[in-house]
């Protein structure tokens, strides 16, 4: 059977393209759980700084708001930035070093919260090319138990801006901003999937 | 009639003036990331202003929100403490605040703008709306690039708006309290020894509503209540006695309302610790009679048996007559090693002799500890002592040394006064006597004598003696030979 050739290179050029979308699917959060969260629905959570370790100037900040944000839309409660930085003053705890399991608990208290969260920023960065931006990030989430201090579970995420290309242009990522607010309901859809319960106030 | 018509309406309205008032809202100043942590962007802050009137909202005016943030000390922006917020409400009278944070802003290679905006009510603290967003050039292109954005000031409005997008059709006001209700706890000290005093304070947020505080209680240990007592208003304070057995106690406040609610804080542990912590020292010499020894520079190495932290330090070194030569104190951990130079305080040499290090180490409950240990410095080269006598045909040369500090080696090199060498000899030991052929009667160079001696801690010195028969002591039998009767003229 003889195809015509302008029919078999479109043939090969919607494979490849088929191809090429199914290989740029985006990955999953990883996710480790240590300790199964006994309480009822998550509805108070209380969001730590989180350290930098890239180069992005604000790194940090940046993120911990953005997840600030995306609990508050998902119907959580998150304890007031401010309150968490007079406790680290009250602790002594440096922005740049994660509270130990007594002051977790300390602070657990005081906010009056069920889950602790603490972040690291692995990588943060926009890479430049003459007329594109390709964001990156990649951050480390603990989930921490207010009561007793203990680490529940772990989450790990790493996304680039291009990996949420469709075709051509289409869907990509294109600041660190919209990147890190994806990444952010992406692991908050995660730790539901896993079993975190929504809060139904 | 008329005037009373005019009049009952007018007085209707007075009445439904204060329910039909708009919701007012404090913009604060947006934080703006891009220009670092004390980065803040005023026309983004009226763009936001001008957003809120067009959707209803009374806004605060700047000048009563900035004087608000300097008479409360607010040094930060993009986010607030609840007591602030609840301040607001108070000082500003507002029923919401809006904080903004400016993720990103930048110009090239793409014009960017990220942010995020949320919406806290007063009443209660709570944020009731939030959102993020972030717009590139590249996300506003469109086909024939037909009013597409440029800068950054043209995708404001675009960013805006995609936030915007998710704004609560209706915004509630709620009656409610923060669910914050201590302001400060200090608990101290956190290490004590049993009977030492441990306070605690706590400052308690004024009450909100009807429901009094009843009861300010102190939980130590599982059911231990201390009543706490109110210094100044809002600020309590109890204090009491560490127990006699060791361990760790935790510490919580109990809060009893009129209503009979509690509530329970936890304020923190604190360690009960009767026992100094363990340490000896490692000094690294040599060792002579059972005394570490060493000549210009001594390590000394804390050795823990038992780890702990600890809270200070002092570290000194001083004579038998108790004067300090060296000193040095600190707080947190203990440096993992000393080194001593052999040193007074003024930088001169330390006389040889004994001396005593004397490392003194306090725990977190102030429990001492001291390590000591005895040395002995010996910085001054040994003193080799040269003597030669004659015996039947041939010289001794007798080698010693005057110290206690045993020899690692010597050389002895006896040569003619023009070079020649007549003997060599090397060994670890003294004394030590050396057989040298005796000269000739006939030899006219002078003998010559050169001595090395270096001791086990590294002192060395070189002893010349230019003629060694000045030296030689006649053998004992020509010492017994018969003595002049009489005076001989020499001179």
């Amino acid at each position: 059977m003889n195809f015509p050739l302008p029919s078999c290179f479109s043939l090969f050029s919607i494979i490849s393209l088929l191809l090429s979308c199914i290989s740029c699917g985006p990955a999953r959060p990883s996710f480790e759980k240590n300790v199964v969260h006994e309480g009822d629905d998550v509805c108070s959570i209380a969001l730590l700084p989180f350290i930098n370790d890239s180069r992005f100037d604000q790194g940090g900040i940046i993120v911990q708001r953005i997840m600030g944000a995306k609990l508050s839309s998902a119907g959580i409660k998150v304890a007031s930035e401010g309150d968490v930085w007079n406790l680290y003053r009250e602790l002594r705890i440096f922005p740049n070093q994660h509270p130990d399991i007594e002051q977790i608990m300390v602070i657990g208290s005081r906010l009056d919260v069920q889950l602790i969260i603490t972040g690291r920023i692995a990588e943060m960065e926009e890479k430049m090319g003459d007329n594109y931006v390709t964001p990156v990030l990649a951050l480390t989430l603990e989930v921490h138990d207010a009561k007793s201090g203990k680490t529940m579970w772990t989450t790990y995420h790493r996304r680039e801006g291009a990996d949420y290309r469709t075709v051509m242009h289409f869907g990509l990522v294109n600041t660190v901003t919209q990147l890190s607010r994806i990444m952010a309901e992406e692991v908050i859809e995660e730790w539901y999937a896993k079993g975190m319960k929504r809060c139904e106030e | 009639m008329k005037n009373f018509f005019i009049i009952s309406v007018m007085l209707l309205f007075m009445q439904m003036a204060p329910h039909a008032q708009a919701l007012s809202v404090a913009v604060l100043p947006v934080e703006d990331l891009s220009q670092g942590r004390n980065g803040v962007n005023f026309p983004l802050t009226d763009f936001l202003q001008q957003s809120m009137t067009e959707r209803g909202l009374e806004v605060i005016p700047s000048d009563r929100v900035i004087t608000f943030m300097a008479r409360n000390r607010i040094r930060w922006l993009g986010f607030l403490s609840t007591s602030h917020i609840c301040q607001a409400k108070q000082d500003l009278g507002a029923d919401f605040v809006l904080l903004g944070t400016v993720s990103q802003r930048q110009d090239l290679p793409l014009a960017a703008l990220g942010m995020v905006l949320s919406l806290v009510r007063t009443s209660d603290a709570r944020t009731i709306w939030t959102d993020v967003g972030g717009v590139s050039k590249a996300d506003v292109s469109n086909f024939l690039a037909i009013d597409e954005p440029e800068n950054i000031d043209e995708i404001l409005p675009v960013l805006t708006r995609q936030i915007m997008n998710s704004w609560p059709s209706v915004i509630e006001e709620a009656e409610g309290s923060p669910g914050m209700f201590v302001e400060t706890s200090r608990l101290e000290p956190m290490h004590a020894k049993p009977g030492d005093e441990v306070r605690c304070n706590v400052r308690l947020r004024p009450a909100i509503g009807n429901d009094k505080l009843s009861q300010v209680l102190l939980m130590v240990g599982d059911d231990n209540y201390l009543e706490m007592r109110e210094n100044q208003a809002n600020m309590y304070s109890v204090s009491w006695f560490a127990p006699d057995r060791d361990g760790s106690l935790p510490v919580s406040l109990v809060l009893k309302y009129g209503s009979g609610g509690m509530k329970v804080f936890f304020v923190g542990n604190y360690q009960v610790d009767n026992s100094a912590p363990k340490l000896s020292l490692k000094i690294v010499g040599a060792k002579v009679n059972n005394i570490t020894a060493f000549n210009a520079r001594l390590p000394v190495i804390p050795v823990w048996q038992d780890p702990e932290p600890v809270s200070r330090w002092s570290f000194s070194i001083q004579n038998l007559n108790g004067e300090i030569m060296a000193g040095v104190e600190g707080t947190g951990a203990i440096p993992p090693r000393f080194v001593w130079k052999g040193q007074r305080p003024d930088g001169r040499k330390a006389e040889d002799g004994m001396y005593e290090i004397i490392l003194k180490v306090w725990d977190r409950a102030d429990n001492p500890t001291v390590a000591t240990q005895k040395v002995f410095l010996k910085g001054n080269p040994p003193t080799p002592v040269i003597n030669a006598e004659t015996d039947m045909d041939s010289l001794v040369v007798r080698l010693d040394c005057e110290d206690e500090i045993p020899v690692d080696f010597w050389t002895l090199e006896i040569l003619y006064s023009d070079g020649e060498v007549l003997m060599q000899s090397q060994g670890n030991e003294l004394p030590a006597d050396i057989s040298v052929p005796y000269p000739s009667s006939g030899e006219a160079r002078k003998l010559e004598c050169s001595a090395s001696v270096k001791d086990v801690l590294g002192n060395k010195v070189r002893k010349k003696i230019s003629d060694l028969m000045q030296l030689v002591v006649p053998h004992e039998e020509e010492s017994g030979a018969a003595k002049q009767d009489e005076w001989v003229p020499e001179f």
